[in-house]
């Protein structure tokens, strides 16, 4: 199987700050390979190296089997990048940026422009400076996608988009896929890795500590659960297996969930509740209590 | 070429102003001229008066006020001074453009090497210098030639607006090193006052002080008007520093620019 992207023991430190120490991960053609960690672990320092806006303080990078500092300028002939967070010239309209963008491609079909502009619902007359940042990261995506990349690079791509442009903003990622795209995409955020990605690295204080298949990190579905008793919490709850990262404060109780969820039910459903909540934990939380061991 | 573009289209308004600005002051100070030279004496008379560390410094010491040719020497002191602006507003604009729009993701991650990138912002700065410097002359000869009806030598005035290119050049080199080295730009104008206002201080001190290790140090005394007049030629030694600080500072801020690192 070839290597789209491989990584070997890179390290980035600016000045005497760390950026990355030793990421070493490879990203297989035509996978979907997930970058999680928290903000400020080093996601973004590993993607800006591969993309030639850093340079390395050691290790290497290639991607298409070529050094990514050397043959930068032609690599990045096949990526499409969406970062972080888009800026772009504000005095230029939307079709304008497009096309001047597009004119670094080459030969490209400007068809593609208006039919991205389409799935993603954005206006190409309105100046970049009259748009919303939700539109502008819509831009990002456009401009991204439209010289149809071998390879495509997202950095934290879904922040400023609402529930229904993420939505088909991932079935364009996945329709790319298809059609032979390799896709590396980082995120702090576990549940749409797991939606999207087949793989992931996971990165914390500038190393990458585990590599895992997304079925095992599937199974594993966190949950922050709160909960507020009438009376006392029952002792049988901080027994169950899957809890971690417990607080208790009168009569209400969070922890951390990664257990069977109808064991948990059925120990809760011993004491009369007042209030319930069970929502997505933020990646630092999760790292704080099933992680923090591995280095 | 798409980049020189762009870059050309994004500073057409700041070039037509100073353009304007440029080639304006010499019009609109020329017609005073017509004026001033029927009564030479009377101003020269005046201009005695000063005392003459300020008349150095403000550029009319050894200067015929009353001639045409002492006059450009004179105006042409505050035109390179506005040229001078540009330059340098102009290369820290557009080398720092990226980092302080902070559209370096955008340009910087398409397939095209920074040498590409640097070598457009670099063209496009002296093509809008040159074609500036190119209007000036045309401006200064039809204006002298037809309005004023004086018989100025060519040489002379190509020298003289010539020497607005060479200053311009100076603070072209030492722009680009500023933008190169400089972590983020929050804004050029600023900075381009602060530095473009020292060496003309340095100028000004240069004047009163008469020290020629000194005036190697600013620009603005490489190409004193009256010594073009007396010898209608460029003081080599000048043209020299000129050149050796624009091609050593523009050297320089491309190999800062080529390792520069990017973070978001």
């Amino acid at each position: 199987m070839n290597n789209v992207i491989e990584i070997s023991k890179l390290t980035k430190y600016y000045g005497k700050a760390r950026g990355i120490i030793d990421v070493s991960f490879a990203v297989r053609q035509g996978e979907i390979f997930g970058f999680i960690g928290p903000n400020g672990a080093g996601k973004s320092t590993t993607i800006r190296t591969l993309l030639g806006l850093l340079f390395p303080t050691s290790g290497s990078a290639t991607i298409f089997g070529r050094d990514c500092i050397r043959y930068g300028s032609e690599i990045r002939r096949g990526i499409g990048y969406l970062p972080a967070e888009v800026y772009y010239y504000d005095n230029m309209r939307v079709l304008e940026l497009l096309k001047y963008s597009a004119s670094f491609y080459g030969r490209v079909d400007l068809n593609r422009i208006h039919e991205l502009a389409e799935i993603m619902d954005l206006e190409l007359g309105r100046k970049i400076d009259d748009l919303s940042y939700g539109n502008k990261k819509k831009v990002g995506i456009v401009q991204g996608l439209l010289h149809r990349p071998k390879l495509i690079i997202l950095d934290e791509p879904t922040s400023g988009l609402d529930p229904l442009m993420q939505k088909k903003f991932f079935e364009l990622i996945r329709e790319e896929n298809r059609n032979g795209a390799t896709v590396l995409m980082s995120s702090h955020i576990l549940s749409e890795v797991q939606k999207l990605c087949s793989r992931v690295a996971i990165i914390k204080e500038g190393r990458v500590i585990k590599l895992e298949e997304i079925n095992a990190l599937r199974q594993t579905a966190y949950r922050k659960v709160r909960l507020e008793f009438i009376s006392g919490v029952p002792d049988s709850i901080a027994e169950a297996p899957g809890v971690s990262g417990l607080t208790r404060e009168n009569g209400e109780v969070t922890f951390l969930f990664a257990g069977d969820i109808n064991d948990l039910v059925r120990r809760v459903s011993a004491a009369p509740l007042k209030n319930l909540t069970i929502e997505e934990p933020d990646l630092e939380e999760i790292f704080m209590h099933y992680y923090s061991d591995i280095e | 070429m798409h980049v020189f573009a762009e870059e050309m289209k994004r500073s057409l308004r700041s070039w037509l102003s100073f353009t304007l600005a440029i080639s304006g002051t010499l019009v609109v100070f020329g017609v005073f001229f017509r004026t001033l030279r029927a009564d030479a004496q009377l101003l020269n008379d005046i201009l005695e008066n000063f005392p003459l560390e300020f008349r150095a410094a403000f550029g009319f010491a050894d200067v015929d006020m009353a001639t045409i040719e002492g006059y450009f020497a004179f105006l042409l002191g505050y035109i390179t001074l506005i040229g001078a602006v540009f330059a340098l507003k102009q290369s820290l604009t557009l080398l720092s453009e990226e980092g302080r729009r902070k559209t370096t993701d955008f340009l910087l991650t398409k397939p095209i090497g920074r040498a590409r990138i640097f070598g457009a912002k670099f063209t496009a700065v002296l093509v809008q210098i040159v074609v500036q410097n190119i209007l000036l002359w045309i401006t200064a000869f039809v204006f002298v030639r037809f309005i004023l009806e004086e018989p100025m030598s060519p040489r002379l005035m190509l020298l003289m607006t010539g020497s607005v290119f060479f200053v311009q050049l100076f603070f072209v080199g030492l722009g680009f090193a500023v933008a190169a080295a400089a972590q983020k730009l929050k804004s050029a104008v600023p900075l381009t006052l602060g530095i473009v206002f020292f060496f003309f201080a340095l100028q000004m001190l240069h004047e009163s002080l008469r020290d020629r290790k000194l005036s190697f140090l600013t620009p603005f005394a490489y190409f004193k008007g009256s010594d073009l007049i007396r010898n209608v030629a460029y003081d080599a030694a000048y043209i020299a520093a000129t050149l050796i600080v624009f091609a050593g500072f523009s050297l320089l801020a491309w190999l800062i620019y080529r390792k520069k690192d990017f973070a978001g």
